[in-house]
């Protein structure tokens, strides 16, 4: 919305799922035994397949000594693209009532133009699979936070699991000035860099509510992300 | 005939549990022996399918019927294929169910 671009259906978002066939299946249950998300039920003359919990591991598949199983598309998702100048932009649509978000990012991801030199990713916030997913395959990430107890105890949690993930990241610290300098001080203490600091101000959040980009509005930003950017490739370059 | 009822506790004055699939027991009911057998449910902590799981757990211990409270559509779906008798009850002590069960005053589903 902010960039005002007409976006357009380009792909969709699939999970494979079994389908049994009941002339081959023996009712050993193995499926449903090993089924690491319950998706499989073994009644006494039937396997049950709830599709909806199906995140789509083809273990079953794998595993059914009959061959009895095949899997079929099922959509969950859509991919939508649009383009302005230098921006190519893409994003994904859970369909309503659908839970697997890591697979719509993963397909997202398979959109990306890797003849771009600078590809940023936004994932959902929080430090979840959908997260998880977002950040896998990235060279760098950066992590945006609030100065305020809840921004820095749910950064601690992003910290952890960037460092499980072996990332390397920094921070931006947004609506600086309104808790309290504990997050500058952890950053410190954890050596992670600040790369940028963001006022907590009354014009930007009036321009933001009008729909407009930081950089935008106040055009001396723009030198600033164009910083943070060279500085993250510094970082990537140097390892 | 073994009958099968979600339950909170595993002793004989326990009450219907109003979560099938999450319920700690199952209070298996042995109408040939009038008494009563509990089991802990394996699903009851489960992140998700829990409804299910305990389909196919109480398939597995010999039930032949079930007391529920509300289903969940993924254990109503799961029970009717099961083929065993589902019975209506509400948060009533299992005794009572069980009388209410011989006497022919609970519903069937």
């Amino acid at each position: 919305m902010f960039f005002d671009l007409e976006n357009k259906k380009v792909g969709k978002s699939t999970v494979p799922i079994p389908v049994i066939d009941a002339d081959k299946c023996t009712m050993c249950g193995k499926c449903s035994e090993n089924c690491a998300f319950h998706a499989l039920g073994k009644m006494p003359d039937t396997i049950l397949v709830y599709e909806k919990m199906c995140h789509g591991c083809g273990l079953c598949m794998e595993i059914c000594p009959e061959g009895a199983i095949t899997e079929k598309e099922r959509e969950i998702g859509y991919i939508y693209s649009g383009n302005k100048e230098s921006l190519l932009f893409h994003y994904g649509e859970l369909i309503v009532g659908e839970e697997l978000t890591t697979m719509v990012i993963s397909t997202l991801k398979d959109y990306a133009d890797k003849n771009y030199s600078t590809i940023i990713i936004d994932a959902p916030p929080g430090s979840s699979c959908p997260m998880v997913e977002t950040v896998a395959g990235s060279d760098y990430v950066i992590i945006v936070s609030e100065p305020t107890p809840f921004g820095l105890s749910d950064m601690k949690t992003v910290v952890k699991t960037l460092r499980i993930l072996e990332k390397k990241f920094g921070v931006i610290i947004n609506k600086d000035g309104i808790g309290n300098d504990d997050l500058e001080q952890y950053c410190k203490n954890e050596k992670i860099p600040i790369l940028m600091k963001i006022p907590f101000d009354f014009e930007i959040a009036k321009r933001y509510s009008e729909g407009e980009t930081l950089v935008i509005s106040f055009p001396k930003w723009k030198k600033q992300f164009r910083d943070v950017i060279q500085k993250i490739g510094e970082m990537i370059e140097h390892e | 005939m073994k009958i099968a009822i979600p339950v909170e506790n595993n002793d004989e004055n326990t009450s219907m549990d109003n979560r099938f699939g999450r319920s700690l027991y199952y209070a298996i009911y042995d109408s040939d022996k009038d008494s009563f057998e509990f089991l802990q449910n394996p699903a009851s902590q489960a992140r998700g399918g829990a409804g299910v799981q305990a389909v196919e757990f109480i398939i597995n211990n010999g039930a032949k019927a079930v007391i529920v409270p509300q289903l969940g559509p993924n254990a109503d779906r799961a029970l009717k294929a099961s083929g065993i008798t589902i019975f209506q009850g509400t948060k009533e002590p299992i005794k009572k169910l069980v009388e209410m069960w011989k006497s022919g005053s609970l519903n069937e589903l």
